[in-house]
């Protein structure tokens, strides 16, 4: 018999056979689906080649996708502090804490949550925020609340790097923060249950009468007027203002509680931050824009509105952390902040402010003496003053 | 058919009336300019009707005439000599008039107000013969017979100030001062705008200026330098004070109101219009303004007052309609 080599198929024919498997692959896939024969259930497991492959694809996207030369915001105080508020209430059912084994229900995902003490040594910062900001398709991560608040994320990425060396005791002074977490009786433990750190617990994060906030980004909310505190806690209810830290939180609180929370605030003698000193060139140049404004900047006084005899529902700003004023400052320049009625009047008048006024202004208000209940401030009172 | 042409000139006649026309010729020099326009549209008028009469002849004209229009003679006579001569003489007395309201350049004692055109009104600042800075908006008011010197600026874009009643278009140029002057020849009220595309809302950057005797106009700019009177609306002065509007406009006499962003609101109550000369100037239309300037005037520079309720609106407009 002669040998007959193959004859070359023409290249008509071999785009045909490639049609057909590409066909046939479909076709498969949606049969795999319709009849129902791969057995979805988490306690099944997934078999060890699709491990391989979610594996393997979850990996490779987030290294491509995550922005490594981001930079991330300078460490305010307390940054990891504010992120150890967050994760006590909104990572920890599923990811557990140091020490402990996580929780028997969350066990039972698939995939199963890992534990984060050794996340910031498998991640890079940059991986790490973009995990925490977008979250992870089909495998119970979700994204961050605020989808405009990326800033954010950081206070946790800044807690995830701390992880790793705290003790359980330390993780729950930590995630506590100002919050008198104390074991719970018999009794509160049948009826409250365990003295877990709520997302609601404001002390974690906010001012007590014995401390401070946590973190300079964390604003001051003893002797804030009444109306604003009511306004900020429904305008975070709605939606209306971003923040993946204070949306869950008031999302679970209803008018009453709000309106109670907004009477006890208004009515707190609490600390002020702990914060540097602020740079006197800035505090003198902000105190110039606060008191008489920039006209050819268009920008009125800052005193108009947030001074003597303003609108209930206007912030005080006296003595409020630098580092927050300015970075709600740079909110409502970005665009995040102005959904609300007030907003849009900060907005307009934050979007002519140039990136130095902002600091100054930040920085001549965090030198101010801190605002207390009613009028007057902090030190007015302590001087015996009416 | 036959009545239609004269209803069509009665109409364009009808758009030559009115405060913010340049036929009115209210003022020196408007009114000079109006007796040259119609001096050049008779004239010429005349001048093409004979051109037609000439031409008429020469084609249609009996022999004797046809062969008169062909000498030289003709070219030179009204060809070249006629149009020299007449409109020679019409580009000198143009200049005269142009130049006439250089003459107020010397004139002693002008009122001076310098207007500074801003998106999209107008910053009106009286400057009085004691040196005092008198600031006022998007009105003005001048002694009748006296001439008025107004300094030109802009605060931001190129703007064009025209009072067609009195004078002609006068740039605004950022970084410059142009100067206008003119004399208002009768009492009464005339409407100006921006004449130069200046953003959005340019269409809606208008004014009034009234012209007034001259001892009604000092004791108003007397008025006008001085606070107004005590407020019979506190609860809208504190609505006024409390929601920061006093960051960008001055009460005078009003500790917390002395802004200088917007315009200054001494006695706004007073005025002819409100929003630069687009709306009425009376409590409801101060409310609609509060309300909804951005729809009014889109991307003007105040903030949105969306948070002003029902009642505060009403007590704030009542406020507003008192500084008088």
């Amino acid at each position: 018999m002669r040998f007959r080599p193959p004859r070359p198929d023409s290249p008509k024919r071999v785009l045909g056979y490639l049609a057909g498997l590409v066909l046939f692959g479909i076709v498969g896939a949606i049969a795999l689906a319709y009849t129902g024969l791969y057995n979805i259930a988490a306690d099944h497991g997934h078999p060890p080649p699709v491990y391989w492959f979610l594996e393997v694809g979850m990996t490779r996207s987030i290294e491509l996708h995550a922005d490594n030369d981001e930079v991330p915001p300078p460490a305010a105080p307390g940054l990891a502090r504010l992120g150890a508020g967050h994760f006590a209430g909104g990572c920890e059912y599923c990811h557990g804490k140091p020490g402990v084994p996580p929780d028997p229900i969350s066990r039972r995902m698939l995939p199963m949550p890992p534990k984060l003490e050794r996340a910031s040594d498998h991640w890079t910062q940059g991986e790490l925020a973009w995990i925490l900001d977008h979250g992870i398709q089909a495998s119970g991560m979700p994204a961050w609340p605020s989808q405009v608040r990326a800033d954010e994320v950081w206070a946790v990425v800044a807690f995830l790097e701390e992880l790793p060396n705290l003790s359980t005791a330390e993780y729950e002074r930590m995630v506590a923060g100002n919050a008198r977490l104390g074991a719970r009786s018999a009794d509160e433990i049948t009826d409250w249950g365990e003295a877990e750190a709520s997302l609601t617990g404001c002390a974690r994060c906010h001012d007590t009468p014995d401390a401070p906030p946590v973190s300079t980004l964390v604003p001051r909310l003893g002797g804030q007027s009444r109306d604003y505190l009511l306004a900020a806690l429904k305008q975070y209810h709605l939606g209306d203002r971003e923040s993946g830290f204070m949306m869950p939180v008031a999302a679970a609180l209803d008018a009453a509680q709000r309106s109670r929370l907004a009477d006890y605030y208004a009515a707190l003698e609490t600390p002020p931050h702990e914060q540097a000193p602020p740079d006197e060139g800035a505090v003198a140049r902000g105190e110039q824009l606060a008191l008489f404004g920039d006209k050819d900047g268009m920008i009125p006084s800052c005193r108009s509105c947030h001074g003597e005899g303003a609108r209930a529902d206007y912030p005080k700003l006296d003595g409020q952390s630098a580092d927050y004023l300015a970075q709600q400052l740079r909110l409502w320049q970005d665009g995040v902040h102005g959904r609300s009625e007030a907003g849009r009047i900060m907005a307009t008048i934050a979007q002519r402010m140039s990136a130095e006024q902002v600091k100054d202004s930040a920085a001549y208000y965090a030198s101010r003496p801190a605002f207390a209940p009613g009028g007057g401030t902090r030190q007015a009172r302590a001087d015996g003053a009416p | 058919m036959k009545r239609a042409g004269p209803l069509l000139l009665l109409l364009l006649v009808a758009a030559c009336a009115g405060p913010q026309s340049a036929l009115s010729g209210a003022g020196s020099g408007s009114g000079r300019a109006l007796l040259l326009t119609i001096v050049m549209t008779v004239g010429f008028t005349a001048v093409f009707a004979l051109v037609l009469g000439l031409t008429a002849l020469a084609i249609f004209g009996p022999q004797g005439w046809r062969e008169r229009f062909g000498r030289e003679g003709w070219v030179y006579g009204l060809g070249i000599a006629f149009p020299v001569v007449v409109i020679g003489a019409l580009l000198l007395w143009g200049f005269a008039i142009l130049g006439a309201d250089e003459a107020l350049a010397d004139a002693e004692d002008p009122v001076r107000i310098e207007v500074t055109g801003e998106r999209w009104w107008w910053r009106v600042t009286y400057l009085t013969d004691d040196g005092r800075r008198v600031e006022s908006a998007n009105e003005l008011r001048v002694p009748v017979g006296r001439t008025v010197e107004l300094a030109l600026k802009s605060a931001d874009v190129i703007h064009s100030f025209w009072l067609p009643a009195y004078a002609g278009k006068t740039d605004m140029i950022p970084g410059r001062t142009n100067t206008l002057r003119f004399v208002a020849d009768e009492a009464g009220r005339v409407r100006g705008q921006c004449a130069e595309y200046c953003g959005g809302a340019h269409a809606f950057m208008a004014f009034w200026v009234e012209a007034m005797p001259e001892a009604a106009f000092e004791d108003w700019l007397e008025h006008e330098a001085g606070p107004p009177p005590e407020t019979s609306f506190p609860d809208g002065e504190t609505v006024f004070l409390s929601s920061g509007c006093g960051g960008c406009h001055a009460v005078r006499g009003t500790p917390g109101a002395s802004g200088e962003i917007g315009p200054n609101l001494s006695h706004v109550g007073s005025r002819t219009s409100l929003g630069a000369g687009i709306m009425p100037n009376d409590r409801e239309a101060f409310v609609r303004w509060v309300a909804d300037h951005q729809e009014i005037k889109p991307e003007n520079n105040m903030p949105p007052y969306d948070i002003l309720n029902d009642e505060e609106l009403a007590a704030l407009g009542a406020y507003l309609e008192g500084l008088q």
